[in-house]
């Protein structure tokens, strides 16, 4: 009871109240515009007003419904006289398709390299290891800049560098992981009867890391949508007729001062689907860091 | 190695073929010590590290284990003993070799695969299960593995093992997480997937360390039970002398990395013959003793690598000459079953 009259204590205790009614919100929020953006990849073509490509050349830049527009194009039209709602519907379906299939991509080649190298050792870790390092002194965007520059522009060459996207950062995290993991008893005890390789990573390992997997994807996700966002923006990523998050931004530039509305709108989605991945990623690893849940305890 | 001609003072003859190995190798000295089914350790060295800076951590290690025969391999933490067992299992980290021969029920052990004949019991029985991971699930895939047998019938099996190892509520325990069990209902799970793959051999390393001394008790009826049953030769790690002197059939001392006395029970706490074997009986807490500070042995076991080259214990051995640091000692047979490598074992 004493304990409990204790001020300074009582204070503390309702400072971490709060904190956690706060970051409850931020993640509510965060959640609900994930499933928002989630609707709109399965089923928001159904409600797209016009087809993404359809010109109205006598609707040209015309405004947002709300700043003086009409209700035909509510988020205004590009210099095409495309609706920038359709258009924004169509490109958030295609970034998001490429970060829901990217991310587990990379997880998966960044984890299995990991595993290996932990559980070869020797000339396969320092390779890995070499590889890694060198991945990670190297900007990412240069690199798919290069590739593309030098392979030419096409879908899957596309998916497969954005989806390689922090390939380094989850080989790493996987080789640290399995390297203490398979010091623990569970693992050596399985091997004792006889799994190896890497169904001892899939059965014995991987469920144990899964947590922190996990959160460095959704702290990938939010990246990956900001690579391909940019790689669009550039010019390198999707071409002009489909519709991308980064190359609507790209095309809103050149009118950024007399049509704002092209540009903004998608900026907007790229900046609020990239901060909820993110902020669901930091809530998830307090939820995961066994620190953390001790203190919660 | 021209020391190693005098060796087996009391008589037992060489084994000519074998005699290069045959200074570290009491085996010899004990000649019909080779029985089918069983364990046979020769020359067992294990190298830390790769070669040209490696260190041995376990030194020509010789012994054998017949079926049904429960041997206890005691010593201070560092004398290699885990070592020892996971070298036996075929499961040294990429780090350490072995060299030497392995044989169980008469065919070699290949270097670097886990054996299939062998299993394992562990000391932390709680962290040697998977925590995401059921009870049922274990048990279901070691059958898979070891015994290729699946889907219902390995639900079978796996109940009938759980029976067999004493869990109530076998179908229950199935569906469990280790962490919902008690520290001796896991390692009962244990000793249940060691017995799951039908092994001749079972290397317990500390399998009651962790746990309390009724448990304790229970779990060592159980592993003597399964050795009745199956037949098991069981290489059983510990620290506890109390257990050794009640449970095992024959005892094993190490130190260092090296065998230095073996023999029954009996023989040990009532004859040691060798000074290190000696300390550490004579560091036993006694009820009814006279009160004051426990025994112990100074100094520490020296790290691979360091410390005397010939008898490793002459650092600290209160009866140590000029000859302990200067030749390696000679296996002393006391009696047949009872083997010292001490230069002053014969007294």
């Amino acid at each position: 009871m004493a304990r409990i009259d204790n001020p300074i204590l009582s204070l503390r205790v309702r400072a971490f109240g709060r904190s956690v009614a706060r970051w409850d919100t931020a993640i509510t929020l965060s959640t609900l515009w994930l499933a928002v953006c989630v609707f709109i990849l399965l089923f928001g073509v159904e409600f797209a007003p016009y087809r993404p490509t359809s010109i109205d050349l006598t609707h040209r830049l015309a405004p947002p419904a709300f700043a003086g527009g009409t209700w035909s194009h509510f988020l205004g039209t590009d210099d095409l006289g495309r609706d920038v709602l359709s258009r924004l519907i169509y490109a958030t379906r295609i970034s998001l398709l490429v970060a829901v299939i990217g991310v587990p991509l990379g997880a998966v080649i960044g984890a299995l390299i990991g595993f290996l190298a932990a559980y070869m050792r020797g000339l396969v870790d320092e390779t890995v290891t070499m590889l890694v390092d060198a991945q990670a002194a190297l900007p990412y965007m240069i690199v798919a800049l290069s590739v593309i520059a030098f392979l030419g522009n096409n879908v899957v060459l596309l998916m497969i560098i954005i989806g390689s996207y922090g390939w380094e950062r989850y080989a790493r995290l996987s080789r640290s992981l399995s390297m203490s993991l398979l010091e623990r008893g569970f693992v050596v005890a399985a091997q004792t009867y006889g799994v190896s390789g890497v169904p001892l990573f899939v059965r014995h390992i991987l469920p144990n890391a899964l947590g922190i997997f996990f959160v460095n994807m959704t702290i990938t996700f939010a990246e990956i949508m900001l690579l391909e966002s940019s790689l669009s923006f550039l010019g390198l990523g999707f071409q002009p007729p489909v519709a991308s998050l980064g190359n609507m931004i790209g095309l809103g530039r050149e009118y950024m001062l007399s049509a704002w509305w092209v540009a903004v709108f998608p900026g907007t989605v790229i900046c609020l689907t990239a901060l909820s991945a993110s902020l669901i990623g930091d809530g998830l690893r307090d939820r995961f860091d066994p620190s953390a849940r001790e203190a919660a305890r | 190695m021209s020391a190693s001609t005098g060796i087996c003072e009391s008589g037992v003859k060489l084994d000519s073929t074998e005699s290069q190995s045959s200074k570290d190798s009491p085996a010899h000295c004990a000649q019909k010590a080779v029985t089918a089914g069983s364990l046979s350790v020769r020359n067992l060295t294990v190298l830390l590290g790769k070669n040209g800076r490696s260190v041995p951590i376990v030194q020509s290690l010789s012994f054998d284990i017949k079926r049904a025969e429960m041997v206890a391999l005691v010593g201070e933490s560092g004398s290699g003993k885990s070592v020892t067992c996971r070298a036996i299992m075929g499961l040294l980290p990429g780090y350490m070799q072995r060299t030497g021969e392995l044989f169980l029920g008469g065919a070699e052990i290949p270097q670097g695969r886990v054996s299939a004949q062998t299993a394992m019991v562990f000391q932390d029985p709680v962290g040697t299960l998977n925590p995401v991971r059921t009870i049922g699930f274990h048990l279901k895939e070691v059958l898979s593995l070891r015994r290729s047998i699946r889907g219902a019938l390995a639900y079978a099996r796996a109940v009938e093992l759980l029976r067999q190892v004493g869990l109530r509520e076998p179908e229950r325990a199935m569906t469990l997480y280790p962490h919902q069990l008690s520290g001796g209902m896991n390692q009962r799970v244990g000793i249940a997937l060691a017995l799951a793959g039908n092994p001749s051999l079972l290397l317990a390393d500390e399998p009651t360390s962790s746990l309390d001394t009724t448990t304790q008790a229970q779990i060592m009826d159980l592993l003597a039970k399964v050795r009745e049953e199956a037949g098991l030769a069981i290489l059983f790690v510990t620290h506890d002398l109390g257990l050794v002197s009640q449970r095992a059939d024959r005892v094993i001392v190490m130190y260092g990395g090296q065998m230095v006395e073996s023999g029954t029970p009996r023989d040990l706490f009532e004859n040691p013959r060798h000074p290190y074997t000696a300390a550490l009986i004579a560091s036993l807490p006694r009820v009814g003793g006279e009160h004051g500070q426990l025994r112990s042995i100074p100094g520490k076991v020296p790290p691979p690598g360091e410390g005397p080259a010939f008898c490793r214990f002459a650092d600290r051995c209160s009866r140590a000459d000029e000859t302990c640091h200067a030749i390696a000692p000679p296996w002393i047979t006391i009696d047949p079953n009872h083997l010292a490598r001490c230069h002053h074992a014969a007294r």
